[in-house]
């Protein structure tokens, strides 16, 4: 992955492996090179390393688990189905992302009635378990009023803030310019705000 | 005070950079209103974390996508080896169509058969026993004076009808029957 431009947006209470990846991501063009010539190995090594964010990118889409791992799990196989065909234009990592956030668009929009989320834990009596399940309770908030966005700023938001790429991977794997990307981020960060405020009544 | 910055350039004031726009932005209410509001935005989004499978989760996921490639490719060779008897077959018919088909087609339809001539059905020339009474009889006749309209026998022999050279050949045969064998 290319080194990224100034990274303010990204979350920085995430965990180690959630943090900015660009530093982590190291060329895969000799594995991609691997997998094209038929060695399932190196394909298993790219599945390794990028499996967290792409399951992550697509629980921000679905917000359940059991969706989220079959995406993902799409998502790798249509990456597999296509590698053929992948001529190194871009960055593997852009080119998974293309076809995790089509794939999410995709599930979206054949997707079943909306099952009812299992809670995340059991409830913990232990000392400090109440602000624990105030702050788990915020977060589904938050990430059910993402998936409300509208379409581009939604994807905007989740790639730019979640997996904290650059504005012109985000243009890249969008499609749009990246003017058109600030853009939407900017009012996909408003509209958050919004929504999160008429919720709790503000 | 000019316009209010758009959108993108509040995002880069947003990031940290955006400096020619940070003087319009501290002196102008509204667009302090827009940056204050897409700041909360991000701090509640950032917020929202993705809860974390288990460390199993991530050692089990490779092998679920591994077993699943697997199971495709399986299902992919089975479908091959099951369209494959009848795409040969298939191919078999059309190269036939393709081959024989032109060359009937311009096949000319069979002549509707001629009745053949009376000679025809005879025995082939060496064979005929009336050759044997021509040889014999040669040497009388070509001694014999040619009748009218016949400078020779042989002539007159060759524009005998069919019902005339049997009569001949049985004439001679009773004349020279005497002993010899026709």
């Amino acid at each position: 992955m290319p080194p990224s431009a100034p990274a303010a947006l990204a979350d920085p209470d995430d965990d180690a492996a959630e943090a900015p990846r660009s530093r982590l991501r190291e060329d895969d063009r000799e594995t991609v090179a691997a997998c094209q010539r038929g060695d399932r190995q190196a394909f298993d090594r790219l599945v390794g390393k990028y499996q967290r964010d792409v399951y992550r990118l697509c629980y921000r889409y679905v917000n359940n688990h059991q969706d989220a791992n079959d995406m993902a799990q799409e998502v790798f196989l249509k990456a597999y189905r296509a590698l053929g065909r992948f001529r190194g234009d871009s960055s593997f990592s852009t080119w998974l992302y293309r076809i995790a956030v089509n794939t999410c668009l995709n599930f979206r929009a054949s997707r079943r009635p909306e099952a009812a989320e299992l809670p995340e834990a059991l409830p913990d009596k232990r000392p400090g378990a109440l602000e624990g399940i105030e702050r788990d309770e915020r977060s589904r908030r938050v990430r059910e009023a993402v998936t409300r966005l509208p379409e581009k700023q939604r994807a905007t938001l989740i790639l730019k803030v979640y997996h904290d790429l650059t504005h012109e991977e985000v243009a890249g794997i969008l499609g749009s310019s990246v003017g058109t990307v600030k853009a939407n981020l900017f009012h996909a960060l408003g509209n958050l705000r919004k929504m999160l405020a008429a919720e709790a009544g503000e | 005070m000019g316009a209010h910055v758009p959108d993108a350039r509040l995002l880069e004031v947003l990031e940290g950079a955006g400096d020619g726009d940070r003087g319009h932005v501290q002196a102008c209410p509204q667009c302090q209103a827009r940056l204050v509001e897409a700041r909360s935005g991000l701090a509640l989004a950032r917020a929202a974390a993705v809860p974390e499978p288990s460390p199993l989760y991530w050692d089990s996921f490779p092998r679920q996508v591994a077993r699943r490639l697997h199971a495709e490719g399986e299902r992919r060779a089975f479908w091959r080896r099951v369209s494959l008897g009848p795409a040969l077959a298939a191919a078999v018919v059309l190269v036939g169509i393709v081959t024989f088909l032109p060359l009937t087609a311009r096949q000319p339809a069979p002549l509707p058969e001629r009745p053949l001539p009376a000679w025809s059905a005879l025995p082939p020339a060496e064979d005929d026993p009336g050759l044997d009474v021509l040889r014999a009889v040669t040497p009388t006749v070509a001694e014999a004076t040619p009748p009218a309209g016949c400078p020779r026998v042989d002539d007159c022999l060759v524009a005998l009808s069919d019902e005339e050279s049997q009569a001949l050949a049985d004439g001679l045969r009773r004349q020279l029957g005497g002993g010899k064998v026709l």
